[in-house]
């Protein structure tokens, strides 16, 4: 888990700093869905690290449409 | 502007909806039909092609209007922006969903078949690393590998098919009587459900160029997909009988175990193995580009690589959070991925057909 913190860090501000680098017109909606992305990326990693042994997603999905195995 | 500016044939993007077909036709096909039609199973994919030529002609007339626009310009333009927005998160959220599920069938497909000692965790990384170093560079690249690998593909499917006939018993697909008909149009469903996955050209649509040969590669296409169908759900039914067929997890492959070259040369089902492989590298690439170009179009952004990184990350671990074993997965794909894939890819492109027909743009 740790690594991959570092990892995800690592690779944020490699990614930040060569959208800034290429100086595109559109680089704050470039730096914001990133971010956004990795939020969403980060949440999921660290629900596969707490509770990969409890439920899996497919779990809730069944339990959103009541199906029973 | 885009780092991506390169177009794609007709023909090449008929390819890709071959390609796409492959994979899950194999694992999926023969199991759900013969489940639903049993021994007249194989009819099934005859009456799934009216149902695909009425959506083929559909996309003729949406195309003639839309040409070289994107499915997701074509929705906000017949149904308008917010409904048209909607529409399309709902399109990106089952694409992401079923690309996790297609990625975690072939890691588990991988480790049962040939790597029963190796880390999931490995065989999934290596994979995403590959998709990851194909997508970067564009559609040329993708679109070229469908090219090379569909000859390969091609002539290994029809060698495999060609060897087990001997071993095809034709009688396991007959009686076949009026008591079957409901059960066909049952079976037909897991046929349109797999073929759906040809909404995702349409997404990609402003980077083809159908120089109005459309409908007559469409057709080509779909002709190709119902004989891959036919091949698919025949070979299993005639080697196994449909009883048989429904117990086995893997039934085409398995059907390719039977083959005994002049009872020399047996054990020769690598060949298939390695087809599927390639063919669910394919449909992975596809389904990444797809999805990424979805985003680039709705938030139109110039440059969508370090995306690309950042959402194979998050396709990494939802496949690994996705499900906790393999029945999960079945019943899975059996209850809620079978009707969400014919009302994301017929119900709703035909509801924005019409939505578009009565707001007269079409």
């Amino acid at each position: 888990m740790i690594f991959f913190f570092v990892f995800i860090l690592c690779l944020t501000i490699y990614e930040i700093y060569s959208i800034v680098k290429e100086k595109r017109s559109d680089t704050k909606l470039q730096i914001i869905i990133y971010l956004c992305m990795t939020v969403v990326v980060i949440a999921i990693a660290v629900y596969y690290y707490l509770f990969r042994f409890e439920n899996s997603f497919t779990y809730y999905i069944f339990k959103i449409f009541n199906i029973h195995y | 502007m885009s780092n991506d500016n390169g177009v794609i044939s007709a023909k090449q993007s008929m390819i890709m909806v071959i390609l796409l077909f492959c994979a899950p036709a194999i694992r999926y096909i023969p199991i759900y039909t013969a489940i639903n039609a049993k021994r007249a199973a194989w009819i099934s994919p005859l009456v799934a092609l009216v149902f695909e030529l009425i959506y083929l002609f559909v996309w003729v007339s949406l195309l003639k209007k839309y040409a070289k626009r994107s499915y997701t310009d074509i929705i906000k333009d017949a149904v308008g922006k917010v409904l048209g927005n909607i529409i399309i998160i709902l399109y990106f959220i089952w694409i992401t969903f079923l690309l996790s599920y297609n990625v975690r069938m072939y890691t588990e497909r991988i480790l049962a078949i040939a790597m029963p000692n190796v880390s999931q965790f490995l065989v999934l990384g290596v994979m995403m690393l590959l998709i990851w170093y194909v997508t970067k560079n564009g559609i040329i690249p993708i679109s070229k590998m469908s090219e090379v690998f569909f000859a390969l593909l091609g002539l290994i499917f029809v060698v495999y098919n060609v060897l087990v006939i001997p071993n095809i018993n034709f009688k396991e697909l007959v009686p076949i009587t009026y008591n079957d008909t409901i059960p066909i149009f049952k079976a037909s469903f897991g046929v349109l459900a797999i073929f759906s996955y040809n909404i995702l050209l349409f997404f990609i649509n402003d980077k083809v160029d159908y120089k109005d040969k459309f409908k007559k590669v469409g057709i080509k296409a779909l002709v190709i997909i119902t004989l891959i169908s036919l091949s698919v759900i025949i070979v299993p039914l005639g080697v196994f009988g449909w009883s048989l067929l429904t117990k086995m997890p893997i039934p085409y492959l398995n059907s390719m175990t039977e083959i005994a070259l002049f009872d020399v040369i047996e054990r020769t089902e690598s060949g298939i193995i390695m087809f599927w492989i390639i063919a669910d590298f394919m449909l992975i690439t596809i389904f990444v580009y797809t999805a990424i170009h979805i985003l680039r179009l709705s938030f139109n952004v110039s440059n969508v690589k370090p995306l690309t990184v950042i959402y194979i990350i998050g396709i990494f671990f939802l496949t690994l959070v996705l499900a906790k074993s393999t029945l999960e997965l079945k019943i899975l794909s059996e209850r809620i991925i079978t009707p969400f894939n014919v009302i994301m890819g017929y119900i709703l492109p035909i509801l924005v057909f019409v939505i578009a027909k009565l707001r007269k743009k079409v």
